[in-house]
Order: structure tokens, then C-alpha cells, then sequence
């Protein structure tokens, strides 16, 4: 047992850079498991922090994690290396995601209100770091699904605008302006909470 | 740089701010937009708020099982993958019903709408801008005075005697029929099918008959009495 979890370890630490992504898909085409497990280790948390932008539900996320991660067993064969594996990871579960919400018709809620309350009146810097995050969080929740996506992608998993074309299927100008919209529009909701700090 | 030059600079440089704050722009665009900077100081505003925007996520983790969703996974490994044709029929919901498929948000039936629409169209336009010289003549609408409607008409002069019934027999048999008159000359306009100058020889022969001439066609001899000088 050990002896696999050092051999997990080492097939992991492929899962930290962009070529040993490729080269787990390699092996993954070739129906190595524990590549596999690896990949699905390093992109669980990855996806789980993209698709809570999209549902609040952990039980729907786990279920969009684990059909775009079949998906990449079943079609690790066919990718080709002419993108990025996060960006063709990211792509499928974006389509499952779309495709999954609609089917549920679940309406995406404004997340953090509940968490608001809690350390109300403690001025120091963490919890204002702490407040700004839950702000940012609810003024996120507010936005268009591929506005938010878009920065999403673009803040905390710090895509390139062509990775982010390609995962939401549009032209990169496209992406440019949901962006710049999704800025005014967060700046409006923010309401000067980004001005003045360090 | 002319205040053209640095309006489009300033605009590419906002647009391309987010990418600028996570590391990801490269090239001659990262210069120009890091060489913008430098004298911008509102894209360094905006810049370092991106940046505290980008300290503030992401959120907090999701409440999703990992241990839990990779054993629910593993089993499906071994199982065959979906055949190819039911996976491409997934996209389109099965059985809906037919007030779901006149839904008018659905696209596949609005797709051929529009197109018969189209064809409907370029039909009709077709029609607008067809020569007009196809249509028929004989149903041609025309008033007496204009010009191929007055081709094989005659004008023709009786005799101030001559009784009406005598005057409608020498006009039918001669091949005519009275297009109009009589004229406050006592002239009567006759139209005919046939070659205009034999009518008018055949009326001639009337003893009736005063004056026959044609009116359209080859110009006919003139009149002894107008040919004098």
C-alpha cells in the first residue's frame, strides 16, 4: 500500500506543470489508472473552486467533476497537444457544466450572505481581507454565468485570453469584453471597496 | 504619439489589464501595454485594484468530497463507453411535445421557417424585377387615342343620307366594326383585324361610302383635293 501511495506521490508531482499534465494524458490514453488518479487528484479542487462559481450544489459539482474527468479517460486518446491540458479539461467541464445547469435549471445564488454576520464589528486587516473575499464572492454571484466565467478563469486560474476563447468557444475579442463589462459592472457592486488599499 | 494614438493605447491597455495582472500577456502587446502604463497612472489604479480583486479569491473551498466522488468514479472506468449515436442524440431532449417543439425559442423548426421565409421572398422580389415586356398583349389595356390601338383603324364618311341599318351592313360587310363616332364631321372611326386598306377599298365601293381611309400603316395617297397646291 505504501508502495502505491509513493508511487501516486511521484505520478502526482507529473500533475504540477503543463507537460507532465500532457505526459499523464499519455498515459491515461493508455489506460494507466494511476495517471489517472493523479489527474483527477490535481483537477477535483481546481474544477470544484471554477463550478462553485456556477452551482452552489457540492453534490452537482462532484457529478460535473466526475463526468468531465470520464470524459478525459474515455477520450484521452484523442487529445492532440495542440492546447493546453487545463484548457481542454477546463473546456469539457464548462460544456457539462452549461449543459448540466440547464437541465436543473438551478438558479446560481448570491453566496456569503449568510456568511456576512459572522465576525461583523473585528476590525483588523484579516477580516477585512476576509469581508472584501465575501464581497467579491456575492458581486461575482451577480454577474451573467459567461461574464463571471470569463473572470473567473482569468483571475484564479490564471488563464491566457486565447486558453479562455477556446474553452468557452468564443473569439478573443469576445472574451476581452466580457471582461471589461464584468469590471464595470463588479466596480459598480464593489462600490469603492477596492480603492485605497494596499 | 498623436491624442488618436494614445486614446487607441489606453484602450487596448484597459482591455488587456486582467491579463497583465496574472501574468499571462506576452509579447509586443505586454510592452505596449507595460510601456502605456508608465504614463497612465488611472490603468495603475485599475491595475492594482485587479490585483486586490485577484487576492480576494477564490472563494472558500467547496464542501465536495473528493475521496467520496473518486470511489463513486472508479467503478465506471471498466464500463464501455456510450455507442457514438446515442451520444450525439443526447443534446436534443426526447419526446418533447408538440407545444414544446412550436415553443418559439425553438431553434431547429425557427431555422426552417426562416429559411422557406427566405425563398418566399426572393420569389417575390424575382417577380418585382422581371422586365414587364412578357406580359401578354391582347389583355393589355388600351384607350382608343394611343397609338396600337388605333393601328387598323379607318375613318369613314356616309353619304348624310344614308339610313342607319344601310350604314351598319356596309360596315360589317366590308370586315369592320365602329370603333367610334360619328365625329362633329359626320365621320365615323371604324376598327378592324384585317389589313386596313382593303377595308377601306371595300367600303370605297360602297356607293354610300364618301371618304374611307386608314389612319395607321403605310400612308395612304393623299386625297386629290388636299394634294393641290
Amino acid at each position: 500500500m505504501a508502495c502505491v501511495d509513493r508511487r501516486l506521490d511521484d505520478t502526482l508531482i507529473l500533475a504540477r506543470t503543463a507537460e507532465g499534465e500532457a505526459c499523464l494524458v499519455g498515459r491515461i490514453a493508455a489506460g494507466d489508472r494511476l495517471a489517472f488518479e493523479a489527474l483527477y487528484r490535481a483537477y477535483f479542487p481546481r474544477l470544484g473552486r471554477f463550478l462553485q462559481r456556477m452551482t452552489r450544489s457540492s453534490a452537482l459539482i462532484e457529478e460535473i467533476v466526475n463526468d468531465t474527468l470520464l470524459a478525459v479517460w474515455r477520450k484521452a486518446a484523442t487529445f492532440d497537444g495542440s492546447s493546453k491540458v487545463s484548457t481542454w479539461i477546463f473546456a469539457i467541464a464548462y460544456r457539462r457544466a452549461c449543459k448540466a445547469l440547464q437541465a436543473v435549471d438551478e438558479p446560481v445564488e448570491a453566496g456569503g450572505d449568510e456568511r456576512e454576520g459572522l465576525d461583523a464589528d473585528r476590525p483588523d486587516w484579516q477580516f477585512e481581507r476576509q469581508r472584501l473575499a465575501h464581497a467579491v464572492d456575492a458581486a461575482l454571484a451577480a454577474l451573467p454565468l459567461a461574464q463571471r466565467t470569463a473572470f473567473q478563469l482569468t483571475f484564479y486560474h490564471d488563464m491566457s485570453y486565447p486558453e479562455i476563447a477556446e474553452i468557452m468557444e468564443c473569439p478573443v475579442n469576445t472574451i476581452k469584453t466580457r471582461l471589461f463589462h464584468a469590471r464595470k459592472r463588479l466596480a459598480v457592486l464593489l462600490d469603492g471597496q477596492l480603492e485605497g488599499r494596499p | 504619439m498623436s491624442q488618436v494614438d494614445a486614446r487607441a493605447a489606453h484602450a487596448e491597455a484597459q482591455q488587456a489589464l486582467p491579463w497583465l495582472a496574472n501574468g499571462t500577456l506576452a509579447g509586443t502587446e505586454l510592452e505596449r501595454v507595460q510601456a502605456h502604463l508608465q504614463g497612465c497612472a488611472a490603468c495603475r489604479a485599475d491595475l492594482a485594484a485587479l490585483h486586490l480583486l485577484r487576492a480576494a479569491g477564490p472563494g472558500p473551498a467547496p464542501g465536495a468530497d473528493l475521496e467520496g466522488a473518486l470511489a463513486r468514479l472508479l467503478p465506471q472506468l471498466d464500463a464501455p463507453a456510450p455507442a457514438p449515436a446515442p451520444a450525439t442524440a443526447a443534446p436534443l431532449p426526447p419526446a418533447r411535445g408538440w407545444r414544446a417543439r412550436l415553443a418559439a425559442n425553438d431553434a431547429r423548426w425557427l431555422r426552417v421557417a426562416a429559411g422557406l421565409q427566405c425563398g418566399v421572398i426572393a420569389v417575390l422580389a424575382a417577380l418585382l424585377l422581371r422586365p414587364a415586356g412578357g406580359a401578354p398583349e391582347d389583355g393589355a389595356y388600351r384607350v382608343l387615342g394611343a397609338e396600337r390601338g388605333a393601328q387598323g383603324t379607318l375613318v369613314v364618311t356616309f353619304r348624310p343620307d344614308t339610313p342607319e341599318r344601310e350604314l351598319r351592313r356596309i360596315v360589317l360587310d366590308s370586315g369592320a366594326h365602329i370603333a367610334g363616332g360619328p365625329t362633329v364631321t359626320g365621320a365615323w372611326l371604324l376598327g378592324t383585324a384585317g389589313a386596313p386598306a382593303t377595308v377601306a377599298a371595300r367600303l370605297r365601293a360602297q356607293p354610300a361610302v364618301t371618304l374611307a381611309e386608314p389612319l395607321a400603316g403605310p400612308p395612304a395617297a393623299p386625297p386629290s383635293a388636299e394634294g393641290r397646291p
